[in-house]
C-alpha cells in the first residue's frame, strides 16, 4: 500500500440538507475534504455533526443538495456501495462485532472491502501493529476496554482501504493526552496511505493540534471554515462555545 | 456397554448439533426461524426415497443436493423478497413454505410413509474396542462428527466463514462495512442444507422409511437446541444440540423400560428447567433476543 493520490480525490458535500418532520437537523451544509488531509468537524451538541456524517457516509440520503465524489453523485448510493467506492466510517460507541477476535473484526472489514483472504489477513495484521493492538489481536473484541473497543473500530475503518475515513469522536472517553495521541496516529496514517479524514469531534483543544482545516456548525448551518488558528479566534466560535458575554 | 452407549450418544449429540447450527445460522444471519427446516430435511429424504434402488453413496450425494437446491429455492423465492421484513413475517413465511412443501410431497409421492430399506450393512454390528457396535451408529458418530468438523473449519478459518459470523451477530454493520449481504445469506443457505441432507440420511436409516411429516421432529430438534444453547450464539446452538442427543441417549440407556416412552417428557422437563435458570440459554450473552 503506497500514497496514491489518483482519483477520486475530493468527497464532497454541496448546499446538502436533510429534514426531520420539519426539523432542519442540516441545513444547506457544503464542505470538502481532499485525500492526505484531515478536516475537522466540530459544534456544539446537536449542531448536526453526526447528520453530516451520516449524510457523507450514506446512512442517511440528503433531501435537498448532493454528495458527490469527484465528478460522481453519491447521494443515493447506500453505505455498502459507498464503501465499495472508499468512503468508509465509525460509530459513536465504536460499535464491533462483540464475539469475532480483534482480529476477525479487522479482517472482515478487509474482506467487504474486497480484498482476497491473503491481502485481507495481511492488511489486517499491518493496521492493528500501527494501531498498537498486536497483542489483543486473538481476544474476543467485547473483552477490551472501551478505549481498545474504538480502537479496534478505527482499525476495522482502516482496514476497508478507504479513500476517505469519516470517524465520529474517535477518542470519546480517553482523556486528552491519549485522544490526541490517537488522532496523530490517525493522521500520520492518512498522510501516509493518502486518505482523506473528516473527524467529528466537540472538544476543541483536541482538534487544535491535529486538523488541518475546521468547519464549525452551529444549528445544521456551516458557522465558518478555515484553518485552526483563524477559526479559534472568530468572534462568532467564541460565543458558541463559551456563551454570549452580556 | 459403555462403548455401545458412548457411540450411540456421541452419534446422536453430534446429528443434533447439526440440526441445530442448520437453524440457528438463519436464525444469526437473517433473524429468520425457518420453520421449512424440516421439509428442507424432507426433500433430502425424498431423494433417498427416490434413487433407493441406485448405489447407496450416489443417494447420499443426491440427499445433500436436493437439500440444497430446495433450501437455496426457499430462500430466492419466498424469503429474499422479503428482506428486512420484520422477523415474525419471516416467520410466518417460513410456516407457508413448509406447509406448501409439505403439501406437495403429501399430493405427489408421499401420500403415506414409504420404506426405504435401510443397507443391510448398516444393521451390521462390528467389534470395537471388544464391544459390539451397531454400523448405523457408528456411521452416525463418524459422519456427524466429519460434517461438524467441516462446518467448523469453515466458519473459523476461512474468509466465508468470519462473515457469516459477522453477518450472524450484527447484518446491517456487516453490510455497512461491505460485506455483500445477499452472498452471505445465500452461504448460509446452502450450509443449512448441506446439514439438513447430512441429517436426512441419518433419519431416513435410523426410520427406514420417509413420510410427508418426518420433518417435523428434526426441525424441532434444531428449534429447541438452538433455544437451550442460545439462539444468538452459534457455538452455543451446536452446544445446545448436542447436549439434547446425548441426553435423549442417555435417558434411553438409562431408563427401565416401562418409562421409556415418557423420554421425551424428562427431556423436555430438564430444558424447561434450564431454561428457567438461563432464560438466554446457555452460551448466549445477558441479550435475550426476542423473536
Amino acid at each position: 500500500m503506497t500514497a496514491n493520490f489518483d482519483s477520486p480525490s475530493v468527497l464532497s458535500m454541496h448546499d446538502a440538507g436533510v429534514h426531520f418532520d420539519g426539523v432542519k437537523a442540516v441545513d444547506g451544509v457544503s464542505l470538502s475534504v481532499s485525500r492526505g488531509e484531515v478536516l475537522g468537524l466540530i459544534g456544539p451538541n446537536g449542531s448536526g455533526k453526526t447528520t453530516t456524517l451520516n449524510l457523507l457516509s450514506g446512512m442517511l440520503r440528503p433531501t435537498v443538495g448532493a454528495v458527490m465524489l469527484d465528478d460522481s453523485d453519491l447521494s443515493r448510493l447506500s453505505m455498502r456501495k459507498r464503501v465499495h467506492a472508499g468512503v468508509v466510517r465509525t460509530y459513536q460507541s465504536g460499535r464491533v462485532f462483540e464475539r469475532l477476535t480483534v482480529f476477525e473484526n479487522v479482517e472482515v472489514a478487509a474482506l467487504g472491502a474486497g480484498l482476497r483472504r491473503g491481502a485481507a489477513r495481511a492488511a489486517a495484521r499491518s493496521t492493528l501493529t500501527q494501531l498498537g493492538l498486536d497483542d489483543v489481536a486473538d481476544l474476543p473484541a467485547d473483552s477490551l476496554t472501551a478505549g481498545r473497543i474504538r480502537t479496534t473500530a478505527i482499525a476495522r475503518a482502516l482496514a476497508a482501504q478507504p479513500r476517505f475515513l469519516l470517524l465520529d469522536e474517535p477518542a470519546a472517553g480517553q482523556n486528552e493526552t491519549e485522544a490526541v495521541q490517537l488522532i496523530e496516529s490517525i493522521r500520520g496514517f492518512a498522510r501516509e496511505h493518502g486518505i482523506g479524514v473528516l473527524l467529528v469531534e466537540h472538544d476543541m483543544p483536541v482538534v487544535m493540534g491535529t486538523c488541518d482545516r475546521l468547519h464549525v456548525l452551529d444549528s445544521g448551518r456551516t458557522v465558518i471554515e478555515g484553518e485552526p488558528q483563524r477559526v479559534r479566534k472568530d468572534p462568532q466560535v467564541i460565543e458558541i462555545y463559551f456563551g454570549k458575554r452580556a | 456397554m459403555i462403548i455401545e452407549y458412548l457411540i450411540s450418544a456421541l452419534g446422536l449429540g453430534a446429528l443434533y448439533a447439526l440440526l441445530t447450527i442448520g437453524v440457528a445460522l438463519l436464525f444469526g444471519v437473517l433473524g429468520l426461524m425457518n420453520f421449512a427446516y424440516g421439509e428442507i430435511i424432507l426433500a433430502a429424504a425424498f431423494a433417498l426415497y427416490f434413487f433407493r434402488e441406485q448405489p447407496w453413496f450416489f443417494a447420499v450425494i443426491m440427499a445433500v443436493v436436493f437439500a440444497v437446491v430446495v433450501a437455496v429455492l426457499s430462500e430466492r423465492l419466498a424469503f429474499h423478497p422479503l428482506r428486512g421484513a420484520d422477523p415474525v413475517t419471516l416467520m410466518i413465511a417460513s410456516f407457508a413454505v413448509s406447509l406448501a412443501l409439505q403439501s406437495v410431497a403429501r399430493m405427489t409421492v408421499l401420500p403415506r410413509a414409504q420404506g426405504v430399506p435401510p443397507e443391510s450393512f448398516l444393521s451390521q454390528r462390528v467389534d470395537l474396542l471388544g464391544a459390539r457396535v451397531s454400523v448405523l451408529d457408528l456411521l452416525t458418530f463418524v459422519l456427524c462428527g466429519t460434517v461438524l468438523a467441516a462446518v467448523a473449519y469453515v466458519m473459523g478459518r476461512t474468509s466465508l466463514g468470519v462473515q457469516l459470523r459477522a453477518a450472524a451477530e450484527n447484518f446491517q454493520m456487516a453490510e455497512a462495512l461491505g460485506v455483500k449481504g445477499n452472498r452471505v445469506i445465500a452461504s448460509a443457505f446452502v450450509i443449512a442444507g448441506v446439514l439438513a441432507g447430512i441429517g436426512a440420511v441419518v433419519f431416513v436409516a435410523r426410520q427406514g422409511a420417509v413420510s410427508a411429516e418426518m420433518g417435523l421432529q428434526p426441525m424441532l430438534v434444531g428449534v429447541i437446541g438452538a433455544v437451550l444453547g442460545g439462539m444468538s450464539s452459534l457455538r452455543g446452538a451446536a452446544l445446545g444440540g448436542f447436549i439434547l442427543g446425548v441426553g435423549t441417549a442417555t435417558l434411553e440407556a438409562l431408563l427401565p423400560s416401562s418409562l421409556i416412552a415418557f423420554r421425551d417428557a424428562f427431556l423436555f422437563t430438564a430444558l424447561i428447567a434450564v431454561l428457567v435458570v438461563r432464560p438466554q440459554g446457555l452460551l448466549s450473552g445477558s441479550k435475550v433476543r426476542v423473536s
